[in-house]
């Protein structure tokens, strides 16, 4: 568009572009810093359906990781199939969506298996409407054939993912309807966590920098929530039980007291 | 069942039993008999029957309370009598004619003939004599007790010998042990007939082989006759203060306390108080104070070893005026030390994939003792929580790198700048502890190397690379290569067995990073580089700093030989063994040297042969033929205490054997000779303030070579072996040696009443000095029994007990006919 014909229009929109482009310019500075040189970069998995429901939940929440902890973790967020050999380059995958997931590939479902055997750690988020949606359906179907004769179990309060960089005491989402995590557990690492609170709900920022759901009950304390919770899963996945390292422990129970 | 027998010669009334029972055997030439049973039913049978047999008699029996209580109880007694008749009959009783003879106990006379009894006593030139003296004048009384049982006299040190009669005098000098434990056990076994009756102990009681009081009176007990012991008292005792038992494992773990308990002993020396003086390899590690309390005292050593390995502790006292034996103020014992854990310190700049998967590799091996300290929040981190809602611990860095620094095996910097955390004062400490033997390994990062500002700091000086005017962190992917040390390095044998490394690093990853630095330190060795960046920069480099090592890591992208690689159809195996090499090769485990020194036995009586054999191994740790392998002995406690034949010095023990031991133990004085190796030019005379002994192999085809030396003198000793081929330095090892200039029998000569008194209580005999003559000797079966032939008799098959048994049935059926229950 000409500059003239920018400089016509109206002061309000003028001054919301404006804000965009400060905005993108702030975001994609440090963005560009940390692709090359991060140490951590989150893919998402791939699938059909609604697999990203939350288009801007990932790299908020990665903006939030890099600013309160060490984490040097890149923005960019990798969409990648289960098929695809470059899976194992990314040791954290994030599986949303809203709906049914169609089947996976019985080639997918081995990567997978393979993925979560040797270290891998899925982070599995609904937006679905309901807890126990077609979605969540999907997931315990597609888990189930993942790694057979392994079920969810719900995270104890005292695990170490509720403590791994913030002291975590409630769930946290954009809705609050499933009052606990679950997860899967290979060798004592959970290798797949699982919320029914839409965490990306929580997350997911437009570019105006609005919120883009409201979170309830607990309004933005929740949202904070929301977001410790987030970081402390990805700490999680990149330090295991290091807080459960005896040195820690008396810390953490004097401030949990 | 047996009865009690007749006396011998007394068969008429047997004759006349069994012309009764019309057996009428030919009794002639039995002097004995007893009734048994011959029927050869299991127990339970005869159980079983006996209760059925109660069970009828008691059925049939519930009519007669129709009649008068006195009639009633004559057919039920004749109903039981009846019943065990038959069950006696049964059992297929028979007599059993037995030939018997008496035959008369043996009195065992044990007298010690170990070297102990060769030391003199207030009376006496020797306690051996003392005890033939003692003998000689009680001959009337062992006449007596000769007749009443055979008297056999053993003289015994580690075995009980029998001798031919009561010898006049008796040559102790080779009794190298006492083992009254194995004397009792002997003579108690060795009968030629004839049951042990007694057992008279003359002996100092100064048993070698660790007997305690409880273990002397279970023996004792065992023995199964009366043993009088006679013994000496403590005035016996010639003066002498000795180093009497060190009691420790000999094992303990690296960094772990060690507790050795060392009891002290005096004997006829005016002494309330002792220092004892704990010496690791002639350095004194501590020195105690110990009060002696009737003349025994106990020291009590706790220290930590550092490291890892053989080590030769010696105790002593100082030697006093007057003393009869002076090489038992002194004992030597060799402690192997051995891994607890590894104590393994990683400190991670922030959180990464790199960090997290060495941690779950660190953690998964049991033998690891692992702590972390990730930075989760560096200072310029936004804060949006109180501290309260954060679960970060301070970074302990004072205690880390102060109190606790010299506690881990290794020490781990992963990608980690020390600036943000004033660690400055602390890198020398670093730097001293790898120089005294730590580890410490550098891996890459943003962070780390010259990008950690290292340049410069006493981290620099004790890394295997320098870092002033290195490039920055790269992060170009590319493929590294292993230089011709990597590939022959454990720490990058990464392939599987056998697989050459080069192959098994080409099926990997590539790399991601790289720490740029500006060369190697000296002494360096590079083992993988990068092919692709101008000077190929180590990948990872190592070095000997010191006592310590170092490595570095240049790269935080290992992680992909693990994860990414299994992405690839790995197992990620690779990346197991390159991380288990390296802690290997960073603790020094030993599998991995490839100079190795066996030596069967660490300590060794002084005329014993130090014998050993060397392995030297290739890169490829297979046996190097002809590697030039120098062997040398050489003393450690040349500053130590009076350490005879350690050093030029005469020891001790020589002049003293003269007066106190008769000769004994044998003299050290003699200068070494009969040596394989060859003695060391330069220390090897008699003139030299050392001894040395030095010996060089050439390795066979399995790069194994023996060596010994002979008639080395007394001392402790570091066998250290040095092993070249050609020009390349292969390695060297080290052993402790130690030859043991006091025999067992003098380390505590002192009498041990309270074990020859255990014996006598255990086994009702009696305790008594030596002067105090024999007691009345009280045999244990004075005459035994010995039976020559027996014949069986059967009794259940005879007239006269089918008669009997008809009899008494017969009368209750009568009876019961006629008392109307018919």
């Amino acid at each position: 568009m000409p500059i003239r014909s920018c400089l016509r229009l109206p002061l309000e929109l003028r001054g919301y572009l404006a804000a965009a482009v400060v905005a993108h310019a702030l975001i994609s500075i440090p963005h560009q810093a940390l692709a090359e040189d991060a140490d951590v970069v989150l893919a998402q998995l791939e699938t059909g359906g609604q697999f990203n429901p939350r288009p801007d939940a990932l790299r908020r929440l990665l903006w939030e990781v890099t600013q309160r902890t060490s984490i040097e973790a890149s923005l960019e967020v990798t969409a990648i199939r289960a098929e695809d050999p470059k899976l194992f380059y990314h040791p954290l995958l994030y599986w949303s969506g809203r709906g049914a997931v169609p089947p996976f590939s019985d080639a997918a479902v081995r990567a997978l298996r393979r993925y979560l055997t040797y270290g891998g750690t899925i982070l599995v988020d609904s937006a679905d409407e309901e807890v126990g949606g077609a979605f969540d359906q999907s997931v315990r179907r597609e888990m189930g054939r993942i790694l057979p004769r392994i079920e969810f179990d719900r995270v104890p309060t005292d695990h170490v993912v509720y403590k791994s960089f913030f002291l975590v005491d409630h769930q946290a989402g954009r809705v609050l309807r499933a009052p606990y995590l679950e997860a899967i557990a290979i060798e004592k690492r959970y290798a797949v966590i699982y919320s029914q609170n839409d965490l990306a709900g929580a997350w997911a920022r437009d570019s105006f920098g609005r919120w883009e759901f409201d979170v309830s009950p607990g309004g933005e304390r929740q949202r904070e929530m929301a977001f410790r919770l987030g970081i402390n899963v990805v700490m999680y996945a990149l330090c295991l039980d290091y807080k459960e390292d005896l040195v820690h422990i008396p810390f953490i129970l004097k401030r949990r007291r | 069942m047996p009865v009690p027998a007749f006396m011998p010669g007394s068969a008429r009334p047997l004759d006349f039993f069994l012309r009764l029972l019309s057996i009428g055997p030919d009794t002639g030439g039995f002097n004995d008999w007893r009734i048994v049973f011959t029927h050869g039913l299991p127990t339970w049978v005869v159980v079983f029957a006996s209760l059925l047999v109660v069970l009828v008699v008691l059925a049939v029996s519930r009519t007669l309370f129709r009649l008068p209580r006195r009639r009633a109880v004559v057919i039920f007694l004749l109903r039981v009598l009846t019943a065990g008749l038959v069950l006696t009959l049964f059992l297929r009783p028979a007599i059993e004619l037995r030939a018997v003879s008496r035959v008369r106990t043996r009195v065992a006379l044990l007298m010690d003939g170990s070297r102990s009894m060769g030391l003199p006593t207030a009376s006496s030139p020797s306690r051996i004599e003392a005890v033939l003296s003692e003998l000689s004048k009680s001959r009337s009384e062992l006449d007596a007790l000769a007749e009443r049982a055979v008297v056999e006299p053993y003289v015994f040190s580690d075995r009980a010998q029998l001798l031919d009669g009561l010898p006049s005098r008796l040559d102790v000098s080779d009794g190298r042990r006492t083992d009254l434990e194995q004397a009792l056990a002997d003579v108690a076994t060795q009968s030629a007939g004839r049951e042990l009756g007694a057992v008279l102990l003359y002996s100092d009681g100064a048993d070698t082989e660790g007997m305690t009081v409880e273990m002397a009176r279970r023996r004792g007990a065992k023995v199964g006759a009366p043993i009088y012991t006679f013994g000496f008292g403590r005035d016996a005792a010639a003066p002498d203060l000795a180093v009497r038992r060190v009691l420790a494992d000999n094992f303990a773990f690296v960094h772990n306390s060690v507790a050795m308990d060392v009891e002290v002993e005096v004997r006829g020396l005016d002494l309330d108080q002792v220092d004892v003086t704990l010496r690791k390899e002639g350095a004194v590690v501590q020195t105690k104070r110990v009060s002696l309390v009737e003349g025994m005292g106990r020291a009590t050593f706790e220290f930590k070893p550092r490291q890892v390995g053989k080590a030769a502790y010696e105790v002593s006292v100082p030697v006093q005026a007057g003393e009869t034996v002076t090489t038992n103020n002194q004992r030597t014992v060799v402690l192997k030390v051995i891994r607890d854990r590894i104590r393994v310190l990683q400190v991670a700049g922030h959180p990464s994939w790199d960090v997290r998967f060495l941690r779950e590799h660190l953690k998964r091996n049991p033998n690891i003792d692992l702590i972390s300290f990730f930075i989760l929040r560096s200072t310029t981190d936004v804060q949006k929580a109180s501290q309260e809602e954060l679960a970060l611990i301070p970074f302990p860095v004072n205690d880390l790198f102060t109190t606790e620094l010299s506690s881990f095996d290794v020490v781990i910097y992963q990608n980690f700048s020390y600036r943000p955390y004033r660690m400055a004062q602390y890198l020398g400490n670093i730097r001293q502890y790898v120089e005294r033997g730590g580890s410490f390994l550098m891996i890459g990062g943003d962070t780390a190397m010259g990008d950690g500002f290292y340049a410069g700091t006493p981290i620099e000086a004790i890394l295997p690379v320098r870092l002033a005017g290195a490039l920055p962190f790269d992060t170009q992917p590319y493929e590294p290569r292993l230089t011709p040390e990597g590939r022959r390095h454990p720490i990058l044998q990464i392939g599987e067995p056998g697989e050459p490394p080069d192959r098994a690093l080409a099926r990997l990853p590539a790399l991601r990073s790289i720490n740029l630095s500006s060369g190697l330190a000296p002494g360096a060795h590079t083992l993988l580089e990068h092919p692709g960046l101008p000077g190929n920069p180590p990948v990872i480099a190592v070095r000997e700093v010191g006592q310590g090592l170092s490595m570095v890591l240049a790269t935080d992208s290992t992680w992909y030989w693990r994860f990414a690689a299994v992405g690839q159809g790995s197992a990620g195996r690779e990346f197991d063994r390159f991380w288990s090499n390296a802690l290997r090769w960073l603790t020094r485990d030993p599998e991995l040297a490839r100079v190795r020194l066996q030596v069967p036995h660490s300590v060794l009586p002084v005329g014993e042969a130090v014998t050993g054999a060397v392995q030297v191994l290739g890169s490829d740790y297979r046996g190097l033929e002809g590697a030039k392998a120098s062997v040398r002995l050489v003393p450690l406690d040349s500053d130590g205490p009076p350490s005879p034949g350690a050093t030029g010095a005469r020891p001790a023990a020589a002049s003293s054997s003269e007066g106190g031991l008769g000769g004994l133990p044998p003299r050290l004085d003699a200068e070494p000779a009969g040596l394989e190796g060859l003695q060391d030019p330069g220390g090897g005379g008699p003139e030299s303030a050392v001894v040395r002994f030095e010996t060089e192999l050439e390795t066979g085809a399995d790069g194994r070579a023996t060596f010994a030396f002979h008639a080395v003198p007394a001392g402790t000793y570091a066998l250290r072996v040095e092993a070249n081929k050609g020009r390349e330095h292969v390695g060297w090892a080290e052993e402790p040696v130690i030859i043991e200039a006091a025999d067992v029998e003098t380390q505590a000569p002192f009498p041990r009443t309270e074990l020859l008194r255990a014996l006598a209580d255990a086994s009702s005999g009696q305790y008594r000095e030596v002067e105090d003559g024999l007691p009345t000797i009280v045999l244990r079966d004075p005459e035994r029994i010995e039976v020559d032939r027996s014949q069986r008799v059967p009794l259940w098959n005879t007239f006269m007990a089918v008669f009997t048994l008809l009899l008494v049935a017969g009368s209750e059926w009568w009876l019961r006919r006629r008392w109307g229950l018919l």
